[in-house]
């Protein structure tokens, strides 16, 4: 009964608007025509009910009006009875009072009566089964029958004849009691299902009517009336048959009852009481051989006694059939789910026979179904004893066909192969014989262990194979991996904090406790973590080194994220003594051949610089030997001396500039990076070149920058680069017309005032294109004694500057240009 | 009765150095003229012209050859004395052809070139 619609309850709460009648109404005004509806169909009844009273008995034959109070309290919240109740008072009082003109007692005994009645049947329904919606079980038709058909109409029988007795409206009491009781009885357990029901199926929403149904009721509705009015209103018409027209009535009942259900049996029953009733009124039929009371009293009898039983084999009847259709319902889904699942599924019986298998089961195994049940298969095909599975029985559980847990084994299937499978077997709930077993194919499983097993041992092997020490961290600095390199070191050579650790260990502390200890190789340390752990950099690298008895050890220790979702670092340790020291030892090299590079260019400024020192020399000698002179006199002239000695220390103090200039060319020192303008590099390298300018006859101009040019450089190296590019200009310009030896030096700033870009432009022929793209490679020269260095030396010093230099045919006129750029002092 | 002196012109390019040699010959007895160019030197003989010059050979603008040259077109007869920091030995062949009466590379030692400009202007005007 549950399982039918909406409860009645919510369907009369809805307060939203509906149709009645093809017409939307309101919650308002559809409660009113509810009202209005109800009070009209209890008026109706009870004006029937009055009109159908047997002539000489104060009974009613047919007294319907309870049964439609009962069925409104039914289809209604309780929290509403009382509105039905209220609105069967002026119904009642219209058809008792106005129509009938019965006394005020009587009618108000009558309405607490039938009140009651119906109040006591709705009450002890819904304690009993509190979601009446159909009477379609033999449960709910028994106790419809004992508390709204006997128990609810017995009772309010009883309070009204009480009533009637002691007010002296009536004195037949039992007659009240029993026809009363009887009456409404008879009423509610044919209408009240009929009601009920066709309530269900108007809002139960699908309303087709199957036209078979149709004609087979019509049929029996015909039938059950011809017979009945046969039996009941014109027996005398055939005297010769009325036995058995008086059963053959039942034959119709029982079909109503078996084809059509509760609803069915009642309306036909209902068909049998009308033609009963419709005979004893008019004083024909089986019951009018008594008094007016007996024959009421016999009629009522005949009709509820029918009307009970019948409901009973028709809920009974409905029921069954409910459980067939659910039975079916749940065959079918179980052998969908057998059929589709993708668990490999037997049905098995206890002796070793396969009932059924699904395809997923026959798809593993590549057997096909038929075999299978007709046991053609060869057990062999499906045992196997080392992984223990069997098609039939075995004592140790490791079969098919019993039951046991889930256990893996080994199934051989039809081409050999031996697939690993987690099986269970247990028997259908209910059955010793019959039971079930499932499969699971583990091999994906298996393959994804052993892939992760390797790749597990890969892992392993690629960590031993590494030469370098390396740890891995989680997101919260706890050591969660080392290798064997790592060990060995921890073991054996490990000397400070952070250098030591092991799995599980808290490294992050390590270090920090390192740092905190005045370790700054642990606190560099311990920032390149927290950087790549806080996600600020993917990784970080840093260097240090330790002494040893060999000489310094050099070591890289390297910080990276560790790609996976949860975060983590790698910490990788290597040592690079080796590659630092080629590194060192490249440097060297490479400042030595600058420094080689700068000799050379300053043997090919050797004739300037004698020039430069021999001027003031030559002032010197001349200054001294005309101070012996003038001292040689009698009378010298001291203040001429004066003046003389005053002109020999300042062509000394030139003499020492141009040596001291030359010793800083010449020392071997290391790169000393500063600030400098590269202006004054350039006033610079031309005094040094000045001597040889003026041979070759070249004439420098200047177009520096009037807001200076400091750049971060080395400026013994930038005066290096300079006088390499002005002598290579001077040499470019050696075969040209000495008017056109114009040397043009510029600097300015470029890159958005982040570098300085220096030119040096000649007027010679220019750059040729068999030396074009060549030139700054080592050993490339035009000139008959060089070597073809110097260009590639000022390349890599201006690259290792993080500058650039190239050059390029002057625009617009002969000669060349050679730029380079350096950044500018921060 | 002292002769008068001769007249010595020094032509160079460097300041401190035709001061120096300026006032050495002046100590030795000489008068002198001195010159920051080969042109200012050049100039100056429409007035005034010297019993010897004493040239620095490497000038900006008018080399010390170039002087040479302009006082052998101009035929100008005066004693050469070519002095030089970038003492070359092709150098030396190429003053002394073109006519100069000797070269010297600087530093000038004072004797050596007195006793030269002596030589080269005669007893006539040598310093008594």
């Amino acid at each position: 009964m549950e399982q039918a619609g909406a409860s009645f309850d919510s369907a009369v709460d809805q307060p939203t608007a509906s149709r009645i009648v093809g017409l939307e109404v309101g919650p308002r005004a559809r409660t009113l025509l509810v009202a209005v509806a109800f009070a009209s169909v209890y008026a109706a009844a009870a004006r029937l009910g009055a009109a159908l009273t047997f002539p000489g008995a104060p009974l009613s034959a047919f007294w319907t009006a309870n049964a439609v109070i009962l069925v409104a309290l039914l289809l209604a919240p309780p929290r509403d009875w009382w509105i039905y109740l209220a609105l069967v008072l002026p119904a009642h009082l219209i058809i008792q009072v106005l129509v009938l003109d019965l006394p005020l007692t009587r009618v108000a005994i009558s309405y607490v009566g039938n009140c009651g009645l119906a109040l006591l049947a709705a009450w002890g329904l819904r304690a009993v089964v509190p979601q009446l919606r159909r009477i379609d079980h033999f449960r709910t038709a028994v106790v419809f029958v004992l508390v709204a058909g006997l128990a609810a109409p017995l009772l309010s029988s009883l309070l009204v004849a009480v009533a009637f007795v002691a007010l002296k409206l009536s004195t037949t009491f039992w007659l009240i009691v029993v026809g009363r009781t009887l009456t409404n009885s008879f009423a509610i357990l044919t209408l009240v299902p009929i009601w009920l029901h066709a309530a269900v199926w108007i809002r139960g929403g699908s309303r087709t009517l199957r036209t078979a149904r149709v004609i087979e009721a019509s049929l029996l509705m015909i039938g059950l009336t011809v017979l009945a009015t046969l039996a009941f209103v014109i027996p005398a018409r055939v005297p010769a048959m009325a036995p058995a027209l008086l059963y053959a009535p039942y034959a119709m009942l029982l079909w109503a009852a078996s084809r059509f259900g509760v609803a069915g049996a009642s309306v036909a029953v209902l068909i049998l009481g009308g033609a009963a009733i419709c005979g004893t009124l008019n004083g024909v039929g089986p019951f009018v051989g008594h008094s007016p009371g007996e024959n009421a009293i016999s009629l009522f009898v005949f009709l509820a006694v029918t009307c009970a039983s019948l409901l009973l084999l028709a809920a009974t009847l409905e029921e069954r059939s409910l459980l067939e259709r659910s039975g079916a319902a749940s065959e079918a889904r179980f052998r969908a789910l057998f059929a589709h699942n993708m668990v490999p599924t037997v049905i098995w019986r206890a002796d070793g026979r396969i009932l059924d298998a699904n395809d997923s089961f026959l798809q593993l195994t590549g057997l096909d179904r038929d075999s299978l049940r007709q046991r053609r298969v060869g057990l062999d095909a499906l045992v196997v004893r080392s992984g223990s599975f069997a098609l039939s029985h075995d004592a140790s559980g490791d079969c098919l066909t019993v039951e046991s847990p889930p256990v893996e084994r080994e199934l051989i299937v039809r081409d050999g192969r031996r697939i690993p499978v987690l099986m269970a077997g247990f028997r259908f709930p209910g059955s010793v014989a019959e039971g079930t077993t499932c499969l699971f194919d583990l091999t994906s499983l298996r393959r994804a262990e052993s892939d992760r097993r390797q790749a597990e041992l890969l892992h392993s092997a690629v960590l031993a194979s590494v030469h370098d020490q390396i740890v891995v961290l989680d997101q919260a600095g706890v050591i969660i991996a080392t290798n064997q390199s790592w060990q060995h070191f921890v073991e054996h050579s490990a000397t400070r904090l952070f250098e030591r650790g092991r799995v599980g260990d808290h490294y992050l502390a390590a270090c920090q406790a390192a740092a905190t200890a005045g370790d700054s190789v642990a606190a560099e340390l311990l920032d390149c973590i927290h950087d790549v752990l806080g996600g600020v950099r993917a990784q970080r690298h840093l260097e240090f080194s330790r002494g040893d008895s060999e000489g310094p050890l050099w070591y890289e220790i390297s910080v990276e994220r560790l790609q996976r979702p949860e975060g983590g670092a790698v910490i990788s340790r290597a040592d690079v003594t080796v590659r630092k020291q080629a590194l060192n030892q490249a440097q060297e090299q490479r400042q030595q051949l600058a420094h080689l590079s700068r000799v050379a260019i300053l043997g090919e400024l050797s004739g300037a610089f004698a020039h430069e020192l021999a001027q003031p020399l030559t002032s010197i000698l001349s200054n001294a030997e005309a101070a012996l002179q003038i001292l040689s006199v009698s009378t010298p002239d001291l203040a001429e001396v004066q003046e003389v000695l005053r002109d020999i220390v300042k062509d000394d103090v030139r003499a020492a500039e141009v040596i001291q200039r030359l010793r800083s060319m010449l020392a071997r020192g290391e790169i000393r990076r500063q600030v400098v303008d590269l202006n004054r590099v350039v006033y610079d390298s031309l005094a040094m070149a000045r001597s040889d300018l003026i041979a070759r006859n070249v004439t420098p101009v200047l177009q520096l920058d009037p807001k200076g040019a400091s750049v971060f450089a080395d400026p013994v190296q930038m005066q290096q680069v300079l006088l390499n590019l002005i002598v290579n200009a001077c040499d470019a310009m050696a075969d040209g017309p000495p008017t056109d030896r114009r040397l043009t030096i510029a600097t300015r700033a470029v890159d958005g005032d982040h570098a300085i870009e220096c030119s040096v432009a000649d007027h010679g022929p220019g750059i040729g294109p068999n030396i074009v793209g060549r030139m700054f490679q080592p050993f490339v020269t035009t000139k008959k004694h060089g070597m073809g260095l110097g260009l590639a030396i000022c390349r890599s010093i201006i690259e290792a500057h993080g500058g650039r230099l190239w050059a390029e045919n002057a625009v617009g006129e002969s000669g060349a240009v050679f730029r380079f750029t350096v950044g500018v002092a921060a | 009765m002292l002769a008068a002196r001769a007249l010595i012109a020094v032509v160079d390019d460097e300041e401190s150095v035709r001061r120096a040699l300026g006032r050495m010959l002046n100590a030795s007895n000489f008068e002198t003229l001195v010159f920051g160019s080969g042109q200012e030197f050049l100039d100056s003989l429409e007035t005034r012209r010297p019993d010897c010059v004493v040239l620095d050979y490497q000038m900006p603008g008018l080399t010390g050859r170039d002087i040479q040259r302009h006082l052998a077109r101009a035929q100008i007869k005066v004693p050469i004395i070519v002095v030089t920091a970038h003492d070359q030995p092709e150098l030396r062949e190429q003053c002394l052809a073109d006519g100069a009466v000797a070269y010297l590379a600087k530093p000038l030692q004072r004797e050596r070139l007195v006793n030269l400009i002596e030589s080269a202007i005669g007893p006539r005007a040598a310093a008594v």
